[in-house]
């Protein structure tokens, strides 16, 4: 638990030193660059000398794992061939009403952020189609690096996508203010037990309304009430009212809160 | 003290064994170690960092080459084989440019590192041969123990950019004193669905590292990434045009 007693956590009001006009920053948020999928393909992929050495040895050797004595002698088989991938549209809005984010400017630079600032947060999470709330998600940014030029910042960003009695999704990644990227999906709990994959995080309004697509692999099929037909992100988009007051019917089973 | 926490650990091969054959050596562990204070306007304490160039003592063992049992022969490029492992090499390079470490020593005591102090912290990170700027680390470090006489444990949760080709993320403890694996938790771009883990071995604390990453689940690595690794020493440093992101001396948009 980090006392505060030598150190005073400073948590400002939302409106961040760096925040922009909204309107203006979507436009350029929306025309995210292509995605990574086709742009590595034109990678060349040619194979060193290592590679084939290494790939092509006749050697049948039980395979063994040296790490500090730990010898495994099973194949990993934790990852089958199936390489399914499924869909997930989440919307994640900040409703202003989590005390989130919580910006703790530890680092020695008052007037921006600089490393060494801290933001955990925690805001509420809404189907694809905004019509039932799911849950939250709930982490932690590390700002990275302060981008003058772009107006924004880097984070490192880790933190949980909450799914009521489903279960959660853990992630981790770059999250930059200014751009879309990709988080790593690094492991969930419940129906995503064993999940792995990617996400793909877009920002439409900055700090208030994030839009992801989850494109997981290793999870039986997901149930038909979060494979929605997703609504176009867009600066308006807000959750249908009985999702918002987490009315019965516009909400998943123990909706996490 | 490097040589006997070593004499249990084996060195995994790759093929390059020229490589491997450079770092086995018997010589004793040699540490030097040099106060180093850095001071930052209006910090709360002075922080000091010591600095050890240490040369690992890796005693001689049988060299094992690391295969999997199920070589596919499948010639189709694009299957995944679950099993099999490709070893990537990096170096991470403490620049000192980033404003990192930022140590927030949040505990309630004053001089000594203690549990409850965060360190965020992003570095450089280039190929293995020092040719290339690929990218960043960044993440933090949650200091969990410190030892006096030795060293501090850390649990460090990160990750890896690699600009274009996407990123990895790790998780799992450092301790200054010793090499230690971390998990990798998964990656994005060409790393998406990763498996596996991550050697890191510190070559000066704390601005020079190396590290093997042992993936799984992944495509073969573009070749700009796999050339042959410097032998990790204290003395390492990326070539000049590394150094100076000059265009071919970088991957495609290396992330900053």
């Amino acid at each position: 638990m980090a006392s505060a007693s030598s150190l005073k956590p400073i948590s400002y009001s939302l409106n961040l030193p760096n925040s922009r006009s909204s309107s203006s920053e979507t436009q350029r948020l929306l025309g995210f660059k292509s995605s990574f999928s086709s742009h590595h393909r034109n990678l060349s992929l040619s194979t060193t000398h290592q590679d084939v050495s290494r790939r092509s040895s006749k050697n049948n050797v039980t395979t063994k794992a040296f790490f500090f004595n730990k010898p495994s002698s099973q194949p990993d088989s934790s990852r089958p061939a199936n390489n399914k991938v499924q869909e997930l549209f989440v919307y994640e809005i900040n409703e202003r009403d989590r005390n989130s984010p919580a910006i703790l400017k530890l680092s020695q630079k008052p007037e921006h952020l600089t490393i060494g600032d801290l933001v955990p947060f925690t805001n509420k999470l809404y189907t694809g189609d905004l019509q039932k709330r799911i849950g939250i998600t709930a982490g932690l940014c590390v700002l990275i690096k302060h981008e003058p030029e772009k107006k924004g910042d880097r984070f490192e960003a880790i933190y949980s996508f909450y799914f009521g009695d489903y279960g959660h999704i853990s992630v981790q990644g770059a999250y930059l203010t200014y751009e879309d990227t990709y988080l790593a999906v690094t492991g969930g709990s419940g129906i995503f037990e064993g999940v792995y994959g990617q996400v793909k995080l877009h920002q439409i309004v900055f700090p208030y309304k994030l839009f992801y697509t989850f494109y997981l692999k290793g999870i039986a099929d997901l149930p038909q009430e979060l494979l929605v037909k997703p609504v176009e992100p867009s600066p308006t988009v807000e959750a249908a009212p009985a999702a918002k007051a987490t009315e019965p019917h516009a909400a998943i089973s123990n909706f996490t809160n | 003290m490097a040589c006997s926490s070593s004499a249990s650990r084996i060195v995994i091969s790759s093929s390059s064994s020229s490589f491997v054959k450079q770092v086995h050596n018997s010589c004793p562990a040699q540490s030097s170690f040099m106060q180093f204070k850095l001071t930052y306007p209006r910090s709360l304490t002075h922080q000091s960092f010591n600095l050890h160039a240490t040369t690992h003592c890796i005693s001689s063992v049988p060299k094992r080459s690391f295969t999997c049992t199920s070589q596919s022969n499948n010639p189709i490029p694009s299957t995944n084989e679950p099993s099999k492992v490709q070893e990537l090499y990096v170096y991470e390079i403490n620049e000192l440019d980033r404003g990192s470490p930022a140590y927030l020593r949040l505990s309630k005591k004053c001089f000594i590192n203690s549990l409850g102090d965060l360190v965020p912290f992003s570095n450089k990170l280039y190929s293995g041969d020092l040719q290339k700027r690929v990218g960043i680390t960044a993440g933090i470090c949650i200091l969990i123990q410190h030892k006096p006489m030795k060293g501090d444990r850390y649990e460090a949760v990160y990750s890896f950019y690699f600009g274009d080709y996407g990123h990895i993320s790790v998780q799992g403890s450092y301790l200054t004193y010793k090499d230690t694996c971390l998990a990798v938790t998964g990656g994005s771009g060409i790393f998406e669905g990763v498996s596996g883990q991550v050697k890191l071995k510190q070559l000066v604390f704390p601005f020079k590292l190396f590290y093997t990453f042992y993936l799984k689940g992944i495509e073969d690595l573009p070749g700009e990434l796999m050339g042959k690794p410097v032998r990790p020493s204290p003395f390492v440093h990326p070539s000049p045009m590394a150094k100076a992101c000059k265009p071919g001396a970088t991957v495609a948009n290396f992330t900053d």
